[in-house]
């Protein structure tokens, strides 16, 4: 498994998931890939964060955009 | 990686090429204090490092003598190492010169690298980069250590971000945790200025600003407290742990003073009611008189008897005096036995000279004319009345004995009769005194020895104690004092704790405050944004500490496997990381012993040399794993503190580990008494190891001449 696979999986077993945004634990077992098709907002979020961070360099400007982008079409 | 053979040439003590062949496993190289060991590990440093001191310094002063001026030599430490298979070469080295006077001169410095693949085809290469390719320096930061000071890696601030940097998933966390933040600040920031739009929010909000703002400075400032009082109590256990190993002493040593005072003031009184003034008693204790009763009943005989004649001689002359008394007495018996004569004075002077001058008897009325025998007897009787008074001389009378010393005697015969029983008892008072003083005397004999037992058992207390006895008194007095301190920090830290909680719960009345200004007045998107960033900055600081507590929690974990093994069958404890938060961003670790929740303040030191060792096993370990490759270990010295018995028993533990370890000792070895030369103690036959050596000075050398230095390398 790739880091960023593995760095993704490890933020997505957080119990606030489970516990807060009522995400079912079959949904929790995906990859990064999956995670940035995911519906559940807070899951894509974080896999757009992961993917952004183990990426090139990128500003913390440009990461909030890319994260309100997202959520702001998302519709929450 | 394994360290196939170092070669050292030419280097300080080592004359010559000195190889080293050494295998995977451990490989020991024994050596007496200043013949070679240290010189060998300050090689392989210079190998590594090289090293900012001119070089002429590691040039062998015996090669130096030896060559002519103008000569030169190689001074080379040279490492070969296998990875993956294959042989790797590295060679620091120099040419040195003799110059005139014995002066040296360098040239030629030189790294060099050379790699050999399996086929045995040899190419040169960076040797720096060769040398990071082999052993790379973060991993030899824990592998290579000088003497027992150096292991305790942690005393190092720097030492915990290297090891999550080598070798924890950790360290990937880092970048989420500081972006989470900065995500969620910008939140933040939106939500607050879409909020204040409205005046009335902003008064509100800049108030709960204020407030919160107050509040987390009154918890900054409550958490210093609560940090120092921490510091404090941690201190003061600490002192007090320190005193517990002298406090039973300093105890012992109140109790035994006491003690012996004690005992001084019984000898003193003993000796205060002794009575050995035996001359005064003589005297005024009548002792002398001890023997007098056959004096005295001689003397009572004498006096009784002498006292019987007396009586006799006495009553004889009373006797005799008597008698002539009776014939004066019979002499005047003038009217008959039965009769007495009248008184000289009836009839009284002027009658009797009437009947006189009358010459007629007017008592008996008789005439009684001049010359006639009644006219006589009244003139006799006149007369007589006249001589009675004239005052005459007395009469002297006759005494037997002029002085009465017989009566004198008999007093004083009685008087000592009184005191006989007095005098009688002078034996058994002598007696009784002479048994009391002995008796006391035994008694402060029998004190004495009790002195004697309670000095020595004092000086046992005192000898035992690195103290001295005022400082132990001190301890005593400092243990209590420290006691009371520790009872009263506690009560601190819980007033500090309890504050926190307070300012916490206010803290989070006031957030939510804000969220419901918030939820009433700004954009809902930019709210439920807000609560999703938050959401992951949580997710992410939890996640980083997470994987933090992991790697720490298995180094622990791993370190206390290890330490259990090293000190196996004795008494360890076990070892505790704790994480210490030095500022937002800094973090340190505190590695210590503890016992169940008891914290070893003052381990000894070879107790904590084990545990610095373990821990550093359990970095290499963590190591291999994380690196899926091992690494050597060379230690120098690391185990002073352990003793011949543990060292052998620490030797055959780590003599099973997968790792290479090359330790350096000044153990095992001992001067033969008959030829007074060292040799290598039968006991290191019992050392499981894969090779040994004997690092030596070649006899005989002069201590002060380094050109007689030549260390020699002895394979075991």
């Amino acid at each position: 498994m790739a880091r960023r696979d593995d760095i993704f999986s490890s933020f997505i077993q957080h119990p606030i998931l489970t516990e807060k945004y009522d995400v079912e634990p079959q949904e929790l077992e995906i990859n990064i890939a999956q995670g940035l098709q995911s519906n559940i907002p807070i899951i894509r979020s974080i896999a757009i964060i992961v993917d952004a961070l183990e990426g090139k360099p990128i500003s913390d400007n440009a990461l909030r955009n890319k994260v309100t982008q997202y959520l702001n079409t998302a519709a929450i | 990686m394994i360290i196939k053979s170092i070669c050292v040439e030419n280097y300080m003590c080592y004359y010559g090429m000195n190889n080293f062949e050494f295998a995977s496993g451990l490989n020991v190289i024994l050596g007496e204090n200043g013949e070679g060991k240290t010189k060998f590990f300050e090689a392989l440093v210079w190998l590594f490092r090289g090293h900012d001191h001119s070089l002429e310094i590691v040039v062998s002063a015996k090669k130096l003598a030896e060559v002519e001026v103008g000569d030169d030599f190689p001074v080379s430490v040279s490492l070969v190492v296998e990875q993956y298979g294959e042989v790797r070469y590295l060679k620091r080295s120099f040419i040195a010169r003799k110059e005139e006077g014995g002066d040296c001169s360098v040239d030629n410095h030189s790294f060099e690298g050379i790699e050999e693949n399996r086929s045995g085809e040899r190419s040169k290469v960076d040797a720096d980069r060769l040398l990071q390719q082999v052993f790379p320096s973060e991993i030899r930061k824990y592998s290579m250590f000088k003497g027992e000071s150096e292991l305790n890696i942690f005393d190092n601030e720097d030492a915990l971000v290297n090891l999550i940097n080598l070798f924890a998933e950790a360290k990937h966390y880092d970048k989420y945790a500081t972006s989470g933040a900065s995500l969620t600040q910008a939140a933040d920031k939106a939500v607050a200025e879409a909020s204040k739009k409205s005046t009335e929010n902003k008064k509100k909000y800049d108030r709960l600003e204020h407030e919160i703002a107050h509040l987390k400075r009154e918890k900054g400032r409550q958490e210093t407290l609560l940090e120092t009082a921490q510091e404090d109590l941690g201190k003061l256990e600490a002192n007090l742990q320190k005193a517990e190993k002298f406090v039973n002493n300093a105890e012992a040593l109140e109790i035994i003073n006491e003690k012996i005072e004690n005992i001084k003031k019984e000898i003193r009184d003993e000796y205060g009611v002794i009575r050995e003034n035996y001359t005064t008693y003589l005297f005024d204790e009548n002792w002398l008189l001890c023997h007098y009763e056959p004096i005295f009943i001689e003397f009572e005989k004498k006096v009784t008897a002498l006292n019987k004649k007396r009586r006799e001689l006495q009553s004889e002359f009373d006797k005799e005096k008597g008698r002539q008394e009776g014939e004066k007495n019979a002499a005047l018996k003038l009217l008959g036995d039965e009769k007495l004569p009248l008184p000289n004075d009836i009839p009284n002077k002027n009658i009797m000279q009437e009947l006189i001058a009358d010459e007629h008897c007017k008592v008996c009325n008789r005439p009684a004319p001049k010359g006639s025998e009644a006219y006589n007897y009244m003139v006799e009787r006149l007369q007589a009345y006249l001589d009675s008074q004239v005052p005459k001389e007395k009469e002297q009378e006759e005494a037997l004995y002029e002085n009465d010393y017989t009566s004198e005697l008999v007093n004083m015969l009685n008087l000592h009769n009184n005191k006989l029983t007095d005098i009688r008892n002078i034996g058994n008072e002598i007696t009784e005194l002479f048994e009391f003083n002995s008796a006391r005397k035994s008694k402060v004999q029998e004190l004495q020895s009790h002195l004697e037992e309670a000095h020595e058992e004092r000086i046992k207390i005192l000898g035992s104690s690195t103290k001295g006895e005022e400082k132990l008194g001190n301890v005593l007095k400092n243990y209590n004092g420290w006691q009371s301190d520790k009872v009263r920090s506690r009560k601190t830290i819980v007033a500090y704790e309890s504050e926190l909680d307070r300012i916490a719960k206010e803290l989070e009345e006031k957030g939510k405050e804000k969220d419901r200004i918030d939820l009433e007045s700004a954009n809902s998107f930019l709210v439920k944004t807000r609560a999703i960033i938050r959401d992951i900055e949580k997710i992410f600081k939890d996640t980083k500490e997470e994987k933090f507590n992991l790697f720490i929690s298995h180094l622990e974990e791993q370190s206390n496997s290890f330490f259990e093994e090293i000190n196996k069958g004795a008494f360890t404890g076990k070892i505790r990381f704790t994480k210490r938060k030095l500022s937002e961003n800094r973090v340190k670790i505190d590695v210590d012993l503890y016992e169940g929740e008891r914290r070893f303040y003052e381990p000894n030191q070879s107790l904590l040399t084990s545990m610095y060792i373990s821990i550093l096993f359990a970095i290499s370990e963590l190591a291999k794993q994380s690196r899926e490759e091992a690494y050597p270990l060379i230690f120098d010295a690391p185990t002073s503190s352990f003793g011949e018995t543990k060292t052998k028993e620490f030797l055959n533990i780590i003599s099973n580990s997968e790792n290479q370890i090359i330790l350096l000792l000044k153990d095992f070895l001992s001067t033969d008494a008959t030829s007074d030369t060292i040799k290598i103690d039968n006991e290191f036959n019992k050392v499981q190891r894969s090779k040994a050596f004997w690092v030596r000075l070649k006899r005989p050398f002069d201590p002060n001449d380094l050109t007689t230095i030549n260390t020699e390398v002895i394979t075991v």
